[in-house]
């Protein structure tokens, strides 16, 4: 009997351990989502990334097309302002870079073999 | 030496902390390019008769390749560009080996961007290029009418000697690939389009350098003839889908 009980009690302890998830309402609350609206849908870890997109997914169905969209227009806005001027040697590089080409094409169309 | 310690703290935790709140951006792409070589070593071969060349095996090339961001405005990476023919060869004695013929591009490149509009990317690559040329052929002897006697080594004698390769092969190992390298660079302006912050298409137009030299070739360590290209200065155009990983 004893022994009965015990079992009983680490069967029901299994099986009430965990209460079942509560279904989400609005899939616009899913931690991913709030994550990617501080910090950008590329911080988020790869392997966060289909959850990501599954919730987003649904949260536009759900109405939310506002909210992802200012996602995006967040981390577009964040990336135009990081990179909108070219910093420090960037820019020699790149005017290196047009002269070379520039100069190829000049070559290509001028000098006749 | 109290200062020294804080001065020694301070920059450890800025060392930690920087790999915390930058955001590292990996990327990788996916893409094809067009050019315009000479292949005169196998269009106009008259010894041997070479796959016709067609667009797919002559101009298109296929590209994969990944970048990292370092810095707000330059990633550095690893691009490949491919030229891929594969055909049966006509015109040997007595055979009708399958021919293999790859051409890689591999470019380590820098590149320098800035976004023109928060959607709209113009960035500016250099990259030197290490370029192997690779043929194999597929001998199958005995698939011939008349096979007997006919050994692998008289395919290779016959493929090289259409090349204009005058020393033969007196004897092939298992391995039958003939292969070169070179160096090479390349330059190019590119127009990104972003249409989800982390997917954009990118279209590059530039030049590609090639010090390509046909007596280069290694075939089992010997020094062989391989076919006639011209691959130096030519223009280069590349059209590929840009995927940010993080």
């Amino acid at each position: 009997m004893k022994s009965l009980i015990f079992s009983l009690i680490i069967v029901l302890g299994y099986l009430y351990c965990q209460d079942k998830q509560e279904q989400d309402k609005n899939p616009c609350t899913d931690p991913t989502i709030a994550y990617a609206r501080k910090h950008g849908v590329k911080a988020l870890p790869i392997k966060d990334l289909p959850r990501y997109f599954k919730a987003s997914k649904a949260c536009e169905k759900m109405g939310g097309e506002a909210l992802i969209a200012q996602i995006h227009i967040n981390e577009y806005n964040r990336d135009f302002g990081q990179s909108k001027f070219m910093a420090g040697w960037t820019s020699t590089y790149g005017m290196c870079v047009t002269a070379i080409i520039f100069y190829f094409f000049v070559g290509l169309i001028t000098v006749k073999k | 030496m109290k200062c020294q310690i804080l001065q020694f703290r301070t920059i450890f935790l800025f060392i930690l902390l920087v790999p915390l709140y930058g955001q590292p951006k990996i990327s990788v792409d996916l893409g094809m390019g067009l050019y315009e070589p000479k292949m005169d070593g196998f269009d106009n071969n008259d010894l041997v008769a070479f796959p016709t060349g067609n667009i797919i095996t002559r101009n298109i090339l296929f590209n994969f390749g990944t970048y990292y961001e370092f810095f707000h405005n330059a990633r550095i990476g690893y691009n490949v560009f491919k030229s891929i023919d594969i055909g049966r060869l006509e015109g040997f004695e007595k055979s009708k080996p399958v021919f293999y013929r790859t051409i890689n591009y591999r470019m380590f490149p820098l590149e320098t961007f800035f976004r023109l509009k928060p959607k709209v990317e113009l960035n500016f690559t250099l990259t030197p290029i290490w370029g192997r040329g690779r043929i194999t052929l597929e001998t199958k002897p005995a698939s011939s009418e008349d096979g007997e006697g006919h050994t692998i080594t008289d395919d290779w004698n016959e493929l090289l000697n259409s090349f204009g390769d005058e020393d033969p092969l007196n004897q092939v190992a298992s391995e039958n690939g003939m292969r070169s390298d070179w160096f090479g660079f390349s330059g190019m302006l590119g127009y990104r389009y972003y249409i989800r912050p982390w997917i954009g298409i990118d279209f590059k137009a530039g030049f590609l350098n090639n010090s390509y030299k046909n007596d280069k070739w290694r075939f089992q360590g010997k020094k062989v003839k391989g076919p006639d290209l011209k691959i130096d200065k030519i223009p280069l155009f590349s059209l590929k889908l840009v995927y940010a990983l993080k």
